[in-house]
C-alpha cells in the first residue's frame, strides 16, 4: 500500500513537471470545436512554428 | 540570445527552449541531410525532433534523479539515448518517405543555386517552397487562377491579393515581406474594408493573422485563399477570421496583435531555475507573436476607423454585385477545385503530440494513440455533410503517421469531399456552388447591408472590452 501511494506520488509530479496533466486536460478541452471559430485552423499552425 | 523570465510562485523561471532548439537544428544538420542539396534544416523538422525528443529528456531527467543542467543533459540525451526511444523511428520515417522525396523532387526542379526551406503545413499532395524571392508549390487546387480571373474583371481588388503564376502544375508567387514603416491608417482600413467584402463575397475561411500582413502604407495583403465557397450553414463575416470580437486568443487578421492576449498552446516550453536545472514544461504560454499585424506605431483602435472599413466594405460590396453576371458566368465555366476542412488543424497536431510523451508511447502504439485521439475529437459539425467517418480516421492516422497534414477539397460543383489520395470520404447536401448562389442573390438583396452590421458589431465588441 505504502508502495503504491509513493508511486502514484511520482507519478503525479512527473506528470505536473513534463506538463502532461496540462496537456491532457487544459489544452485538450481547447482542441474543441467552436462554431465561431471556424476559421481559427491554427491555435497553433501544425509546425508550430507560429508560437 | 533571448531569455524569457516568468515568476510563478515566487519562484523565477527561465525559458531554456531557444537553446534546446538550437541543439535541435544542431542535431538535424547531422542526422537528417539529402546529399548534395541546397536545402536547410526547416523549421518543421527541426520542430518535430525537438517536440518528440523534449517530453522525453524532461521525463527522463526526473526518473534518473538528475542534478545536471539542463541543457548538457537534454545534448548527451539527444545524442546518446534519443535514437533509442520509441518516438525516434518515426522521425526517420517520416524524413524517409515524406521529407526526403519531397526535397530531392524540388531540387531537381529547382536546381537551387542557394538555400531554400519548406514554409507552411506540411501536406501529401503539395509543400510551400521559399527559395530566392518566391514561393513555390504543388498545384493541388484551383483557387489561383480563378483570383487572377476575377482580378482581370475588378482590378480595384488587384493589389489585395497575390498573383500567382501557374506553370506545368507548379504555383510561383512573389514573397511579400511585412511592411514596418508608417501606415496611412485612412486608405489603409478603408482598403482593410475591400478586403472584408471580398472575402465575405467568395465565402472565404482562415484568413486569420497568419494568412496576412501589411504590404505597403495602405495595403492589407491576404496570401492563401485554400478555403473559398465554404460550405457552413450560418455563414458570416467572422468565419473569414479577417474579424473578430474575442479578446483572448484574437487571431484575427484586423485585431491579432492589438489585444496581445494571444497564447500558444501546442508548443512544449522549457523553463528551468536560474541554475537551467529542473526542468518544467508548460503549454499554454503567451505567443512571442513573430508578426504584428496592426498599423506599426498606431495606438488606435481598429474601431476608430469604422467609419473607413465600412465605407470600403459598401464600395466592394456594390462593385461585386454590379460584376454579378460576370462572376456567375466565370465560376460557372470553370473548374473550381478548393480545401475543405474537416477538422481545424490544431487537432491533427495535438493528437500526435500526445504520443510524444513517454507516459503515452510505453503503453501504446502510435497508430492506436492518433486513431483514439481522432475518435475522441468531433469532426466540424455544422456543415450539412454526411461523413464516412470511419474512411476519415483511417485516411488521417495514415497520413499522420508520416507527420503530415490531412488535406480534403471538393469540387464547387460537386457534393463529393475528397481526401487528398481522391478517395470520397463525405458528401454535402447541396453543392458549395448552388449554396454560394444563394448567398450572392442574399447579399444582393440587403444581406450586405448586414454584413456590415455584423464588423461593426464585432470590432465594438471588442473595443468596448479591450477597454474595460
Amino acid at each position: 500500500m505504502k508502495k503504491t501511494k509513493k508511486y502514484s506520488k511520482k507519478v503525479k509530479s512527473l506528470n505536473a513537471k513534463t506538463g502532461y496533466k496540462e496537456f491532457s486536460t487544459k489544452i485538450k478541452k481547447s482542441m474543441v470545436f467552436d462554431a465561431h471559430s471556424a476559421n481559427d485552423t491554427t491555435k497553433c499552425c501544425a509546425t508550430g512554428t507560429c508560437s | 540570445m533571448l531569455i524569457v523570465l516568468m515568476i510563478r510562485q515566487n519562484v523565477v523561471q527561465l525559458e531554456l527552449a531557444p537553446n534546446l532548439i538550437t541543439e535541435c537544428k544542431n542535431y538535424v544538420q547531422n542526422k537528417f541531410r539529402v546529399k548534395n542539396a541546397k536545402f536547410f534544416d526547416s523549421e518543421a523538422i527541426v520542430g518535430h525532433v525537438y517536440d518528440f525528443s523534449v517530453l522525453s529528456a524532461v521525463y527522463n531527467y526526473y526518473f534518473q534523479n538528475s542534478n545536471k543542467i539542463f541543457i548538457d543533459y537534454f545534448k548527451e540525451f539527444l545524442y546518446k539515448d534519443f535514437e533509442h526511444i520509441s518516438v525516434s523511428p518515426i522521425i526517420k520515417k517520416s524524413f524517409d518517405n515524406f521529407y526526403k522525396p519531397k526535397i530531392e523532387f524540388w531540387e531537381a526542379l529547382l536546381s537551387p543555386k542557394s538555400k531554400w526551406g519548406f514554409v507552411g503545413d506540411p501536406h501529401n499532395q503539395s509543400v510551400k517552397i521559399k527559395y530566392r524571392n518566391n514561393i513555390y508549390y504543388n498545384k493541388v487546387l484551383d483557387y489561383e487562377l480563378f483570383i487572377n480571373s476575377v482580378l482581370k474583371v475588378i482590378p480595384t481588388f488587384e493589389n489585395l491579393f497575390p498573383k500567382t503564376v501557374v506553370k506545368n502544375d507548379i504555383c510561383i508567387r512573389k514573397y511579400k515581406k511585412f511592411y514596418d514603416g508608417d501606415v496611412d491608417e485612412h486608405a489603409y482600413y478603408y482598403n482593410f474594408g475591400k478586403l472584408l467584402a471580398f472575402a465575405v463575397f467568395f465565402r472565404s475561411i482562415d484568413l486569420n493573422f497568419e494568412n496576412f500582413m501589411i504590404i505597403d502604407k495602405a495595403t492589407p495583403y491576404v496570401f492563401d485563399l485554400e478555403f473559398l465557397f465554404a460550405a457552413f450553414e450560418d455563414y458570416t463575416t467572422e468565419y473569414t477570421g479577417l474579424i473578430s470580437k474575442v479578446v483572448e486568443d484574437n487571431t484575427s487578421a484586423i485585431l491579432g496583435g492589438l489585444n496581445r492576449k494571444v497564447y500558444s498552446y501546442l508548443k512544449p516550453v522549457v523553463f528551468g531555475d536560474v541554475n537551467g536545472k529542473n526542468p518544467t514544461i508548460k503549454w499554454k504560454v503567451p505567443s512571442k507573436r513573430k508578426l504584428i499585424n496592426i498599423p506599426k506605431g498606431s495606438q488606435k483602435h481598429p474601431f476608430e476607423y469604422i467609419d473607413e472599413i465600412t465605407s470600403g466594405m459598401k464600395y466592394a460590396f456594390k462593385e461585386l454585385l454590379n460584376h454579378k453576371h460576370v462572376l456567375f458566368e466565370l465560376v460557372s465555366s470553370i473548374n473550381i477545385i478548393t480545401r475543405f476542412i474537416v477538422r481545424p488543424t490544431r487537432v491533427y497536431r495535438y493528437a500526435y503530440l500526445e504520443y510524444a510523451y513517454p507516459q503515452v508511447y510505453l503503453e501504446k502504439g502510435f497508430r492506436e494513440v492518433l486513431r483514439e485521439q481522432l475518435e475522441s475529437i468531433d469532426i466540424i459539425s455544422n456543415i450539412n455533410v454526411s461523413y464516412d467517418v470511419k474512411k476519415i480516421v483511417h485516411y488521417e492516422v495514415d497520413t499522420l503517421e508520416l507527420l503530415s497534414i490531412p488535406f480534403y477539397y471538393t469540387n464547387i460543383k460537386e457534393r463529393y469531399i475528397y481526401s487528398d489520395k481522391g478517395d470520397i470520404v463525405g458528401f454535402l447536401e447541396r453543392t458549395p456552388y448552388d449554396i454560394w448562389v444563394d448567398w450572392i442573390n442574399r447579399l444582393g438583396n440587403g444581406g450586405y447591408e448586414a454584413e456590415i452590421g455584423v464588423v461593426r458589431m464585432l470590432l465594438k465588441g471588442n473595443y468596448n472590452t479591450s477597454a474595460n
